[in-house]
């Protein structure tokens, strides 16, 4: 069986995304193949099992859908499978929590862009994961470069991959969003130290940070391990 | 709405940071803007960033004289104004112009030819800021300096303010011809290669009758200097292109010129005098978005062009009387 996960590619880091998949995969060993959406004309009938939403500029990525109607193809297609296992960061985390265009949120809770400041004010930080259950890891295989078919070369991380706590995640926060009035159906998964950094509804995950930007997979195996349960 | 933890304590300013804000610019456009009214353009448009100056590239070319760093009012302004990031442009080597971009908020500097040089000997050291700096090459040498500097991202040069799309394209192959020959050379090649890229940081040599034992630079000691480019030239051979995000820029003005630039392996685009100088700025803007983001459907690219009006006046790269891809080392 091959799971196929749907990435959005309305702009920004979305290359490192389908490494950061293909990687968990192999750490799985399951199969994948990363789905590239690029128009809203086909997703209907790709028959996805998981969707990510990456980060970049949230503004630009709706503008740039309003000219070929993708997010709103994402979304309509979010809400034929209401269970369908979503990873959303940063930029991809304030779609989840704020789709526009009048539709209600995937998340219950409001977020408040750019909220900890500018680029200056860009943090890093060892967050804690709590009640969120991550597959282990079986293989320690390293991909190799996965490169969608006319696309661009992904970028490797170069970075110490420490090894960490199973509870903490070294957390990149760029221009980040912050999650505000979390309603009570909401799981509050992720922290920096008190203040919650990533949220969970029904099979839907949004992150403030960036997991895509490290060689640290346990978020993107979280995804996989969802749209394999799918099946 | 007060933060439950102190983001002072929190770790700045990491490489990781720098270059992570760069990977979220990917696949997008940076306009030049010189007011609040052009950034909201800009901003509507689906511009990635907005780059803040006061005279775009061509009424730069026209006007001649020092072309400096924006007032700190202007840049404010447009920071004020915009949700998205903003950048601005501090002369090659004026590290106190690019201090003065970061106190502002600027989320990015541009070390730009566009500006006069204020170093003739050395570019700005981008390591000891906080913010990340994008720089201009013309080669894979000036690339491989620029990022062991510390810059988190590249620009091709192209030759801006032209609408002259010849320059952008003819960086863009030279870098990539050089990485392909860095990937097959020997070992002798190698250290010809690196001897090579090394030169530049002693161009301070060939202005003095002396013949200076140079040994520090701002960037380290030249062995310092010799360990960072090997480094990036390691990254280099091991991914087949540069390791940082590199977008295209100087004399990008239509649709097709974004997607030629895209369809050539670039991250993204930037758009300087091409927006605001063509006839109808909304729909230049609009429409080099849509191709940048759909330069593999030649449909689509068609379609952005028929939208946009009369393109901005292009100028012969011959005839030019300044060549700003000269302008850095």
């Amino acid at each position: 069986m091959v799971i196929r996960i749907g990435l959005a590619m309305l702009q920004g880091a979305r290359h490192e995304h389908v490494e950061a998949l293909y990687n968990a995969a192999l750490e799985l060993e399951v199969k994948i193949e990363v789905i590239p959406l690029r128009s809203g004309n086909n997703i209907s009938d790709s028959k996805l099992d998981g969707i990510v939403l990456p980060g970049g500029e949230s503004t630009t990525m709706r503008k740039a859908s309003e000219s070929h109607g993708l997010l709103s193809s994402i979304f309509d297609y979010i809400d034929e499978n209401p269970l369908m296992p979503i990873l959303g960061t940063c930029a991809g985390a304030i779609l989840l929590l704020d789709p526009g265009s009048g539709r209600s949120s995937y998340i219950d809770a409001e977020v408040d862009r750019n909220a900890y400041g500018r680029q200056r004010d860009s943090f890093q930080s060892l967050l804690k994961i709590k009640n969120l259950s991550i597959p282990s890891a079986i293989s320690e295989g390293i991909a190799k470069e996965q490169i969608l078919e006319g696309d661009h070369l992904p970028l490797s991380v170069n970075q110490d991959s420490k090894k960490m706590g199973d509870d903490e995640f070294q957390g990149i926060f760029i221009r980040a969003p912050k999650f505000t009035n979390v309603n009570s159906d909401v799981e509050k998964v992720v922290f920096n130290q008190e203040e919650v950094v990533g949220l969970f509804q029904k099979n839907k995950l949004a992150l403030s940070f960036h997991p895509e930007l490290t060689t640290d997979y346990r978020f993107h195996r979280w995804l996989i391990s969802k749209a394999f349960e799918k099946n | 709405m007060e933060n439950k933890f102190d983001l002072g304590s929190m770790n700045h300013g990491t490489e990781l940071l720098k270059r992570g804000f760069a990977r979220m610019q990917q696949g997008g456009v940076v306009m030049d803007v010189v007011n609040a009214e052009q950034a909201h353009i800009a901003e509507d448009a689906g511009a990635c960033s907005v780059m803040a100056l006061e005279r775009v590239p061509a009424d730069i070319r026209k006007d001649g004289g020092v072309a400096r760093m924006s007032h700190p009012d202007l840049i404010k302004e447009i920071i004020e104004t915009t949700s998205i990031p903003v950048m601005a442009k501090a002369r090659i080597g004026h590290s106190e112009e690019a201090r003065v971009l970061e106190e502002l908020g600027v989320d990015m500097v541009d070390e730009s030819e566009v500006l006069t040089p204020a170093d003739l000997y050395y570019h700005i050291p981008k390591n000891d800021f906080e913010i990340p700096f994008v720089c201009g090459a013309t080669s894979l040498g000036e690339a491989v300096r620029r990022i062991s500097e510390g810059a988190a991202m590249i620009r091709t040069k192209g030759e801006a303010g032209t609408g002259n799309v010849v320059s952008a394209v003819k960086h863009a192959r030279i870098i990539q011809e050089e990485i392909s020959y860095l990937q097959r050379a020997t070992d002798e090649e190698m250290d010809y290669i690196k001897n090579k890229i090394m030169d530049p940081f002693q161009r301070i040599n060939d202005w003095s009758e002396l013949n200076l034992q140079i040994e520090n630079t701002p960037f380290g000691s030249l062995g310092e200097c010799y360990k960072n480019i090997s480094n990036v030239i390691t990254d280099i051979q091991k991914l087949g292109r540069l390791p940082v995000v590199t977008f295209s820029a100087g004399g990008i003005a239509t649709p097709a010129d974004a997607a030629l630039m895209m369809n050539m392996g670039m991250d993204g685009i930037f758009v300087g005098s091409g927006i605001f100088k063509s006839e109808n700025p909304t729909q230049t803007a609009e429409a080099i978005v849509y191709a940048t983001h759909h330069f593999d459907e030649p449909s689509k690219v068609t379609e952005a062009s028929t939208m946009v009006g009369e393109a901005m006046q292009g100028l012969e790269i011959e005839t030019l009387d300044v060549k700003l891809e000269n302008r850095g080392w």
